[in-house]
């Protein structure tokens, strides 16, 4: 599909094709740095619907999620919802003029911004019918000569998630990296990548493993501990092969901070020039989310075909985790880093192994491994799991 | 498994429609993605067709209007009848138990509330086959049409509204020998294309009649609706639309895996990459659209009735009902087209009743006629 125009095409003033680091920019960034602002959020409220729309978009069937008797009836005695369920808490689309601009928005727009990794920390669960707010603050900015000649920024961005009484229930920290697309564009790494096609035998395969996998979760069997060794291994867990309805099931679970539609797209795209692009084939004016779904737009990225939401891959290893710690396991802490895309038509099979115990904290640190239908590591995690000790 | 049922050329056949005919009036009940109206699932709907009006998204405003509590858009209701059935329990959609691998096209929709859901409802649906008719096809072959009904009913037992699903099914080796839409022009704008869109949508706030009542005295046969503009048509907008709306057909993973076992009939096999996938697929896959006789991805049909309601909201204001919509879709709306909505009062129905009724048209950039629809609206009177 050969790009008649250039998708990069400056909507209104933000050059988006080629936004510049400049000096003033980082001052600007530094001089925000530990000061708050307000998450639009896409949910307010926990509902039992919203931990099924989460649960449904990464292919968890734990019961734990969807099964209100059960929850009640478990250690924990409630309803409450998977660990990255809380994306739904920071992820909605800015479309009044207090609820102010994303981060990549802000600052250096127009400079190509990619998530380079994330680190969750959770202080505990939550729970139906609990109301969060989230805030985010810029942490830290670091400035570093780039591969490929000039600067590019790191900058560092922490959401609290916040219950009643302003109790912080987690914690996430964003990793972005920031690139003058000018240095990025001749990259071609990822064009020739081959995508997947299986056959007859392959999708056997994946009935197999999906099939197996349920009665691999730990569940209401408490894992103890003193009861694992360094070394013991989590999985294989499979997510994919990659779809737009899969891309598309995420979404509608985690919310969407790209997808406001019609006439609030143009109320949208008045207040974020910054987030829009010009469709190369039809000059559709569109978000900078439609790249996840429309191969004009992914190619005019440097990538074959359609890509992943990074978030979606994290929620995926925390799947994996919850899968293996049992009911009364407490995922602490995750961080992930992705190191390559996940192209539409890649099946991802999720590993893990315990990497260090500490039996008198009860806490068991994880490593987590995401490997593609190539064998390429596309992305890699690791975790503390709090898990309970025998009396 | 999925891959048996043959979704490529799945036939229909006398036992396939003897068996729609004994399943007629059997009242089940559906999944449903919503079930308490919240702030939240009202706004994700509203953001869904692109409907900024603060009857749906002002706390303080709704409490001041008539309703005196957030509301939600009639066609919100949508959510409370769409969710996969993952459970075998669950039963299937009428598109893969009846007819399976038979193509399935939205063919209209009827509308019927008895008022606007609020915030606070709790509403469940509840299906039931009410009528099977078999034509001839102007794609070709026989054609078989079918009709849904969808209760919505609160936990109390009140019925906030009912739904009609007509769905017409095509074998799809017809649709796809007849190749009526596959030449179809897409649409490509250009930069004051884009700013003629933009200029619409800027001028479209300011024509809903919001708080200033509407009374059926001052309405006259003739006046006009809109025009409102939706799209052009992305995946990025039916994406905004699913958030809202709900989704039966997206689950994932595992789930997919749990789902194709219990719903063979709702999956496809994509035929370059050997990825099953589900029904929902040509709505977004080219690939899978071609395989079904159209050239790129289409909207999903209840989108445009959707977009039909919110003419009429607009128009009504916030002391005015909806109390009937019946549609037909008679074209597809593919990838990068424009919908242009208008409409015109037809008849003051029943002076006494204060009802009026309204003829809808949904026009495309090609000037083709997509989908038609007529409503009925109850208005307040002046009081003499």
């Amino acid at each position: 599909m050969p790009a008649t125009r250039d998708p990069r095409t400056p909507i209104h003033d933000v050059d988006w094709a080629d936004g510049r680091i400049t000096d003033a920019a980082i001052k600007y960034m530094r001089g925000h740095v530990g000061q708050p602002y307000p998450m639009p959020s896409w949910r307010r409220q926990v509902t039992a619907e919203s931990i099924e729309h989460f649960a449904l978009g990464l292919g968890d069937d734990n019961p734990l999620w969807w099964d209100g008797a059960y929850a009640e009836g478990s250690a924990l005695g409630a309803r409450t919802a998977p660990p990255c369920y809380l994306y739904n808490h920071i992820r909605a689309p800015r479309v009044r003029p207090d609820q102010g601009m994303s981060s990549v928005e802000q600052f250096l727009p127009g400079v190509l911004g990619i998530l380079a990794g994330e680190t969750w920390r959770w202080n505990r669960r939550v729970r139906v019918d609990e109301r969060l707010r989230a805030e985010g603050c810029l942490i830290d900015v670091t400035v570093e000569e780039a591969k490929f000649g000039g600067r590019s920024v790191t900058q560092y961005e922490r959401h609290q998630f916040l219950a009643e009484g302003d109790e912080v229930v987690a914690e996430l920290d964003h990793v972005i990296k920031r690139y003058e697309r000018g240095q990025t564009r001749s990259r071609k790494t990822y064009m020739d990548r081959p995508l997947a096609s299986y056959s007859a035998d392959d999708r056997e395969g994946f009935e197999r493993q999906y099939a197996a996998e349920a009665d691999q979760r730990r569940g209401a069997r408490t894992r103890y501990i003193e009861d694992l060794t360094v070394g013991d291994t989590l999985g294989p867990m499979l997510k994919g092969p990659l779809t737009l309805t899969n891309i598309v099931g995420f979404v509608l679970g985690a919310g969407s901070s790209f997808n406001p539609t019609n006439r609030m797209l143009r109320t949208f795209e008045k207040l974020h020039p910054g987030a829009m692009m010009i469709h190369p084939d039809n000059g559709t004016l569109d978000t900078v989310e439609a790249a996840h779904w429309d191969e004009g737009f992914a190619r005019a990225s440097g990538m074959p075909a359609a890509y992943d939401l990074g978030i979606a891959r994290t929620s995926w290893f925390s799947h994996l985790v919850t899968d293996w710690m049992g009911d009364e396991g407490l995922l602490l802490e995750l961080g992930t880093r992705m190191t390559r895309p996940n192209l539409l038509g890649d099946a991802t099979w999720l590993t893990g192994k315990v990497s260090a115990l500490d039996p008198a904290s009860g806490v068991a640190t994880l490593e987590l491994t995401a490997t593609n239908q190539l064998q390429e590591t596309t992305a890699t995690a690791r975790a503390d799991v709090r898990l309970p000790r025998r009396a | 498994m999925a891959d048996d049922v043959d979704w490529r050329d799945g036939k229909i056949t006398d036992a396939g429609i003897d068996f729609m005919r004994s399943r007629l009036g059997k009242k089940h009940p559906i999944p449903t993605w919503n079930r308490a109206v919240t702030k939240d699932g009202i706004e994700h709907f509203a953001l869904g067709i692109g409907d900024n009006n603060p009857l749906w998204w002002e706390d303080a405003y709704a409490q001041a209007s008539p309703h005196g509590k957030r509301v939600a858009p009639p066609c919100y209701l949508y959510s409370h009848t769409r969710a996969p059935r993952i459970k075998p329990e669950h039963g299937g959609q009428s598109v893969e138990v009846y007819l399976p691998g038979v193509l399935g096209i939205w063919a209209g929709e009827h509308w019927r509330w008895n008022r606007l859901p609020a915030e606070g409802d709790v509403i469940t649906g509840q299906a039931e086959l009410v009528d099977v008719s078999v034509g001839e096809g102007r794609f070709g072959g026989r054609t078989v049409a079918h009709v849904e009904r969808i209760s919505l009913v609160t936990v109390e037992g009140e019925v906030v509204a009912e739904v009609d699903h007509t769905i017409k099914r095509f074998e799809r080796s017809e649709t796809r020998e007849r190749r009526t839409y596959l030449d179809r022009p897409l649409a490509r704008y250009s930069a004051a294309d884009r700013k003629r869109f933009a200029d619409q949508y800027e001028a479209e706030a300011a024509a809903r009649r919001g708080g200033r009542e509407r009374y059926v005295e001052e309405v006259r046969v003739g006046e006009t609706l809109g025009p409102m503009l939706k799209g052009p048509l992305t995946i990025t907008n039916m994406v905004g639309w699913l958030l809202g709306g709900g989704s039966n057909l997206n689950p994932t993973n595992r789930m997919l895996h749990e789902f194709g076992k219990l719903h063979p009939g709702a999956m496809m096999l994509h035929p370059e990459t050997g990825i099953l996938d589900t029904i929902e697929a040509p709505h977004w896959e080219p690939v899978f659209a071609q395989a079904s006789g159209l050239p790129t991805g289409y909207d999903i049909g209840c989108m445009r009735i959707s977009w039909f309601s919110h003419l009429v909201t607009d128009w009504m204001g916030d002391h005015g009902l909806l109390t009937d919509l019946q549609t037909k879709i008679v074209k597809p709306n593919l990838m990068g087209d424009v919908t242009w909505l208008t409409g015109e009062v037809t008849g003051i129905e029943d002076a006494a009743e204060r009802l009026v009724s309204v003829q809808l048209t949904a026009t495309n950039q090609l000037d083709e006629v997509t989908a038609i629809g007529s409503a009925k609206v109850k208005l307040p009177q002046r009081i003499s």
